[in-house]
């Protein structure tokens, strides 16, 4: 089952559950995500995010369920699947006190493919020197260095695990923009936690979102967006529809506006303060 | 393995900075020589540089122990390279090795010094023995780096599981003091030796896997990972634990079969019950002591009762002390021992026992000492005044009479009914009594001299009644006659053994014939003579232990019956 050949989920997580003591972190999630495809998973802080990605990086070993990348078993396999998974981590973790030189020649050695020049062109198009220490960079900087590392061993699946996170707005595009979509367009699955919902909203093709360790919304983003829409009212037809709610809400009624929802709108209406899940 | 050499070497880049601190270790001990009022600048580099690169070396393994793995999983740090396509085990062994690389060249290079003083005053300085002194420095260190690696992971995991640690090794210390204290109690230095060294490895492989194990299953968080290292740490100890009761159990099973070389056996006068001990074959210098096949303890001395089905003994109570115990054991209850509670701080000197086994003399500290023994009471004691008891035995159960030697022979007699003490006899003598042979019923004695001139006197009085032969010897019937050679002991009536020192035979002497009656060729008697102090004539068991010269085996002889 290895051969990716026949593989069309690259991502296959089956009732994954994990607790900490008597606290459970997530709840029995089940996701699949196929190849090519731009999955973002949305929570709030403390919904479980960072705990299912430790899992489907074979770092944790779930309470319950099961992960497999690419085919394989994340946990039994973990070592030999990492060859394909290109990651950049929540916090950037790299060994501070490295040159990014001698970080990337470090990683060089540990993977098959390796792409020197790739790390090499982003780092100077962002204007980070090789020989700076990881410590030394800006948050922005070690983003992009964390990606340019991802990427240089060319992954057939890129993970990012909140990857703007204390990003300015011109990094964050960048981020997105420039990389995401390239990355989406030539075929590789990308898997991203965020809260920066809009940047995530034009490139993001699935969405999941997280509530107190349960998925309580997985939806292709089109079918997201056109399921959830606002409609204004004229104050006269506001009466009639408070009467006739039900009616309204699949049909608008005639002098109704109806707008798209953005994806920061919708995911405040499904798990923010007070949203009934 | 290359990944392990690629963490490795990225570990030991970022900590390089350990070898300018050991350089400037180096840099200190270097300038000893320009510190005014140092004489022999060599000696004082090679000191300073051996003690400065000893503490740098030791304390950076602890340092690299306590924090190469468990403040990276404590920081959020492992998942950099758990995210990448690294097996746990290499991630630990790449560490492992450059802890070895910065601790090993920091330790060099801060003995350089020393070595520039000049090899030959290091040599001198370390007692001729380099390997030695680098030996226990990296002893020291790999103790240290490991002890602080474990405590390390199970402190900072803020788990309840760390009481389950500290539990488990209160087991290991417990099981491998239980482990040791029989071959202790069998004098098995070179067995324990042995053991503690094939443990010691044993431990370091289990501190090694168990850490690889840390990072294959336990990984990036913290509290399995604590829970990976110390399953596999505590399996792979009781494993080596069951390996050591194992061999233990191996040594310990020795029967009296396996006893060779050279073997003592103490017989009681009839039956078989005997006190063996000695040697035993393939289980290192372990050696056991038997009664009747069932191990006892270390038996400093015993009494045998007259039909040989019960003895008293005096037993070490612990392998780690001199302290021993007065100990009765009886054949009606498979000789288990009964302790009387009469114990001794140390060796103890002379001991005698009445023939009934009710009563024993003691003597410890320049005191005579009087026991009931059933009753573990003392019934009275007398003060030796820096005199030495050649020769005491109990007249009676209540009386005891003693011979002193201080260069005069006084005889005394204790009775315990009157607590009062007799003086019977005393005898100005330059010079010192070389042997004191008493007869059965305690009325005449035989008193040789240094100058080989033996006298029979009335044992009480000491007054001369005829000179006798040097090696005249009393019989268990009162006879008293010359016996053609070494005495051991008489096996029946008037039938008495006898060894050729030179000649390595034991030989049975008709004393009523006056001839040999039986000739045991090779045999040397293998008993342990408890030096009871008794003067009397002592009945030996004719079916005897005897050690065959050339062959180191065990053998039994009756010259009664030779077949």
């Amino acid at each position: 089952m290895s051969s990716d050949n026949v593989i069309d989920d690259v991502i296959d997580i089956e009732g994954l559950t994990v607790r900490y003591g008597r606290k459970t972190a997530v709840d029995n999630v089940t996701i699949t995500i196929p190849r090519g495809s731009v999955y973002a998973l949305l929570g709030r802080n403390g919904a479980g995010k960072s705990s299912l990605v430790r899992c489907l990086l074979g770092q944790q070993k779930p309470t319950a369920g099961a992960i497999r990348l690419f085919g394989d078993d994340v946990w039994r396999r973990r070592a030999a699947l990492m060859e394909r998974v290109g990651v950049v981590s929540e916090d950037a973790d790299a060994p501070p006190e490295m040159p990014v030189a001698a970080l990337s020649r470090f990683c060089a050695r540990l993977y098959a493919r390796w792409d020197d020049k790739l790390v090499a062109d982003r780092l100077r198009r962002f204007g980070i020197s090789p020989q700076t220490r990881f410590g030394d960079l800006s948050k922005g900087q070690k983003k992009q260095v964390s990606l340019a590392l991802a990427l240089a061993m060319s992954p057939d699946l890129l993970v990012l695990d909140d990857p703007t996170l204390g990003l300015d707005v011109v990094a964050r595009k960048s981020l997105f923009e420039e990389v995401i979509t390239e990355l989406a367009d030539r075929g590789i699955t990308v898997l991203v936690t965020t809260h920066d919902l809009g940047g995530i909203e034009t490139l993001a093709d699935r969405i999941g979102i997280l509530k107190d360790g349960a998925l309580i919304l997985e939806e292709e983003m089109e079918a997201l967006k056109s399921r959830f829409r606002r409609i204004r009212y004229p104050a006269a037809v506001a009466r009639a529809v408070v009467s006739n709610f039900d009616e309204v809400a699949f049909e608008a009624p005639v002098g109704a506006e109806v707008t798209p929802m953005s994806l920061e709108e919708i995911f405040i209406a499904v798990a923010g303060e007070g949203a009934q899940s | 393995m290359s990944h392990a050499i690629a963490i490795a070497g990225r570990e030991v880049a970022e900590k390089r900075f350990v070898f300018l601190a050991a350089a400037a270790f180096a840099a200190i001990a270097a300038v000893m020589p320009l510190i005014p009022g140092v004489h022999d600048g060599a000696e004082a580099v090679v000191i300073t540089a051996t003690i400065l690169a000893t503490a740098f070396a030791v304390g950076l393994a602890a340092i690299l122990g306590a924090t190469i793995v468990g403040r990276d999983i404590a920081a959020g740090r492992m998942s950099f390279y758990f995210a990448r396509p690294i097996g746990g085990a290499s991630i630990w062994f790449g560490k492992l090795a450059a802890a070895v690389v910065l601790v090993v060249v920091s330790f060099a290079i801060a003995m350089v010094p020393a070595l520039v003083a000049g090899p030959m005053t290091v040599k001198r300085i370390w007692s001729g023995s380099v390997v030695d002194v680098t030996t226990v420095v990296a002893v020291a260190a790999v103790v240290l780096f490991f002890f602080a690696h474990a405590l390390g992971t199970m402190i900072r995991s803020r788990s309840a599981l760390i009481a389950a640690d500290f539990a488990a090794a209160a087991i290991v210390v417990g099981t491998a003091w239980l482990l040791v204290r029989p071959l202790l109690a069998g004098h098995a230095i070179n067995a324990i030796l042995v053991l503690g060294k094939a443990f010691a490895w044993a431990l370091l492989a289990a501190a090694v896997a168990a850490g690889a194990w840390q990072l294959v299953d336990g990984r990036s968080e913290r509290r399995r990972s604590h829970r990976a290292f110390s399953t596999a740490f505590w399996a792979l100890v009781s494993v080596a634990l069951i390996a050591a009761a194992v061999f233990v159990g191996w040594i310990v099973s020795a029967s009296p079969s396996d006893l060779h070389g050279r073997v003592s056996a103490f017989q009681a006068p009839q039956g078989d019950a005997a006190i063996v001990t000695g040697e035993t074959r393939f289980r290192f210098d372990y050696r056991p002591t038997f009664l009747a096949g069932r191990h006892i303890s270390t038996t400093a001395w015993a009494h045998f009762s007259g039909d040989g089905q019960r003895v008293v003994t005096m037993e070490m109570l612990s392998p780690m002390s001199a302290a021993r115990e007065v100990v009765t054991r009886d054949a009606a209850n498979g000789w288990r021992a009964t302790p009387t509670k009469i114990v001794f701080k140390q060796a103890a000197w002379p001991v005698v026992a009445s023939d009934d086994l009710s009563r024993i003399a003691v003597g410890e500290n320049d005191i005579l000492t009087i026991y009931d023994v059933p009753s573990s009471r003392a019934l009275g004691s007398f003060k030796l005044n820096d005199a030495t008891p050649r020769a005491l035995f109990f007249a009676t159960p209540d009386v005891l009479r003693a011979y002193l030697v201080s260069p005069s022979l006084d005889v005394v007699e204790y009775d315990v009914r009157t607590r009062t003490l007799q003086k019977l006899a005393h005898r100005e003598s330059a010079k010192a009594v070389a042997g004191i042979r008493v007869s059965p019923d305690g009325t005449r004695a035989v008193i040789v001299d240094h100058d080989r001139k033996a006298m029979l006197c009335d044992a009480r009085t000491l007054q001369p009644i005829a000179p006798a032969a040097q090696s005249s010897r009393f019989l268990l019937d009162g006879r008293l006659v010359d016996v053609p050679g070494h005495y051991l002991g008489e096996i029946a009536p008037g039938k008495v053994l006898i060894w050729h020192e030179g000649g390595g035979a034991t030989d049975l002497y008709d004393a009523g014939a006056g001839k040999v009656v039986a000739h045991g060729e090779g045999l040397m008697p293998a008993w342990a003579d408890f030096w009871t102090g008794d003067p009397r004539p002592q009945p030996r068991n004719p079916y005897g232990y005897y050690e065959k010269k050339k062959g180191d085996t065990l053998v039994r002889w009756n010259p009664l019956n030779p077949s």
